[in-house]
């Protein structure tokens, strides 16, 4: 399969560099679509978890090329972040679809697994350049999530103060953050005083009867004891690498085997065209409007990281589905079926399913970045920024994209 | 109910979702070029501090925004700036009626009449009204439908309920907010 996959990741480069802002304080800026609740009034910046892939696949570029102007804009970012924290610990701006506001769940811990992942490749060079990031994403850990969200008593990372929700794929974010704090700060305790037990509840929220067609999925959230029985692969997705890194790091062989099961159950859910429905019940019915395109990136990544594992999931029509919402500005599509959500209805939201979004884009940008093959000049950054002319191929014994 | 995005500080994703759509539109009202919201906020301090959030406020005496402002406070700001463009958020009729249903809701004042505007030289240009019987109607059947577990459909509605927060334009349609644009004639 061929296909211009650089084109992509360049004119995604070039998109989020158009969506820069300086208000009210700089960073990735635009409208943002969701499924209940878009953003289109607010103009300013949004610190919420569109930093995470936009890091991440800075970094990743930068790693795979050696090239300095990628890791110059993965610190760009993280000082978008830094400048914009409030005293509260808090990111200005950080509920994406609910801007402009603060305190936004995932998006914070999402923020600051970005940061963290800067600064861990900032110490890797010089162990003073990355502290910033560190103090930041540790202060919003700290004063938010461990002070306010964590719930003691029962262990529990809630999704308010004052409610007893809890929603796997928030807390998976939490836990890719605690891990990354863990690792910077040789603070083993935090593994086991929230990583471990929010992945033990994550677990109870999976189906594991083997003959349910829903097994392996992980139901969307919970109000206190009262499971709510809906199915969303995209969140599903956001569960697998959280889990699967921190299987790396205790050796749990139940989390390897439970985010594959996972895994294989997204690939069950994948449509012909490499698109996935929008929610499965647990009644078997589907609603597919609106699939995602450019947040499906998330489960893209997924799959990569199940295969690093040995899950073996064909990529190729994800990749595709992806690809395929490129669009001439350089953003990928958001959605498709916007205005189908509710016949006569939604229909004047037809319009949300073209509108580019950093905060989806960044989740395709940081998975087709994982696809690049290491090696130095094999995306330059000039042939990105001029008329990203290269060509990718990917290969298909070792799943890694090449340039022609 | 899929828990997406949620906040807990005091912020305008704090507020009741009608409360909050109203502001999106006063935002898509008043703002000029580069988002500037040109105008000068008065009225509930929650609401004048939520709008004040969606972009950079410069502030004109002769353009005056209003939130949830008590009657006496507008006629107190209109006699003083004479503002030339006035836009206003206050109560529709369907408030009164829905209040019984929302404990610990933010309640605001009504507006006055438009013979109010008239005898102090306004006239009205613009009325937008926010959660109208439509939106309540699918919020009815979104509830409905979750008590008899039927989540599938009851998503769906709980969607169409959002989309429809802005009401029919017709004068005889109540709804829970309204928005008012008022030029000085006199």
């Amino acid at each position: 399969m061929s296909g211009p996959l650089t084109n992509v990741i360049a004119g995604l480069d070039r998109w989020f560099d158009a969506m820069r802002v300086d208000w009210p304080t700089p960073g990735y800026g635009g409208p943002v679509i969701h499924w209940w609740n878009h953003s289109l009034a607010y103009r300013g910046a949004g610190l919420d978890w569109r930093y995470e892939g936009v890091i991440d696949g800075y970094l990743t570029l930068w790693k795979s090329t050696g090239e300095q102007v990628w890791l110059d804009k993965a610190i760009r970012a993280g000082n978008d972040l830094v400048t914009g924290q409030l005293a509260t610990g808090h990111f200005r701006n950080s509920a994406f679809e609910l801007n402009p506001s603060a305190g936004g769940t995932p998006h914070e811990a999402a923020a600051d697994v970005g940061l963290l992942l800067l600064a861990r490749a900032l110490s890797e060079r010089d162990s003073v350049a990355g502290e910033r990031f560190l103090y930041a994403a540790r202060r919003n850990l700290e004063m938010y999530w461990f002070e306010q969200l964590w719930h003691r008593p029962s262990s529990t990372l809630r999704d308010s103060r004052d409610t007893s929700t809890f929603v796997p794929n928030k807390a998976a974010t939490f836990i890719e953050a605690v891990l990354l704090l863990s690792e910077l700060t040789t603070r083993e305790d935090l593994v086991e005083q929230f990583a471990l037990p929010t992945a033990a509840k994550i677990l109870e929220m999976q189906v594991v009867d083997v003959t349910n067609p829903l097994y392996g999925a992980i139901a969307q959230n919970r109000f206190g004891g009262r499971l709510i029985d809906a199915y969303f692969p995209h969140y599903i997705a956001r569960v697998i690498p959280p889990l699967l890194r921190l299987h790396e790091r205790t050796g749990d062989p139940s989390l390897r085997a439970a985010m594959l099961a996972a895994a294989r159950f997204l690939e069950r859910s994948r449509e012909a065209d490499g698109g996935f429905p929008q929610v499965i019940y647990g009644n078997g019915s589907r609603n597919r409007y609106p699939r995602w395109i450019a947040g499906s990136g998330d489960i893209l990544r997924a799959f990569i990281m199940s295969n690093q594992q040995g899950a073996e999931i064909d990529l190729d029509p994800s990749i595709e589905w992806i690809v395929c919402g490129a669009r001439p500005d350089g953003h990928i599509a958001t959605a498709e079926g916007f205005g189908r959500v509710m016949p006569f209805v939604s229909r004047r939201d037809r319009f949300a399913d073209d509108l580019g979004v950093v905060g989806w884009c960044d989740k395709s940008f940081r998975s087709l970045a994982l696809l690049l093959e290491p090696s130095p000049g094999n995306l330059q950054s000039s042939k990105l920024t001029s008329s990203a002319r290269g060509i990718a191929t990917i290969d298909e014994s070792s799943r890694t994209m090449r340039l022609s | 109910m899929p828990a997406e995005t949620t906040v807990t500080m005091d912020t305008s994703a704090a507020l009741p979702m009608e409360l909050r759509a109203a502001l999106d539109l006063m935002c898509e009202l008043l703002a000029g070029e580069g988002g500037v919201l040109r105008t000068s906020l008065y009225g509930n301090p929650t609401l004048v501090s939520a709008l004040a959030t969606y972009g950079l406020i410069e502030t004109q005496r002769d353009q005056s925004t209003m939130l949830g402002a008590a009657v006496n406070e507008i006629n107190l700001t209109i006699a003083r700036d004479e503002p030339r463009r006035v836009v206003v958020l206050g109560a529709g009729r369907l408030q009164r009626t829905l209040r019984p249903f929302r404990s610990g809701v933010m309640l605001i004042p009504r507006l006055p009449g438009n013979h109010w505007w008239a005898h102090r030289g306004y006239q009205l240009v613009r009325t937008i009204k926010v959660q109208g019987i439509g939106s309540i109607f699918w919020s009815g059947i979104d509830r409905l439908l979750r008590r008899f577990n039927r989540p599938q459909v009851a998503d769906r509605c709980r969607i169409a309920m959002l989309r429809t927060l802005v009401a029919a334009r017709s004068r005889l349609i109540p709804a829970t907010l309204l928005i008012q644009e008022y030029r000085r004639v006199t």
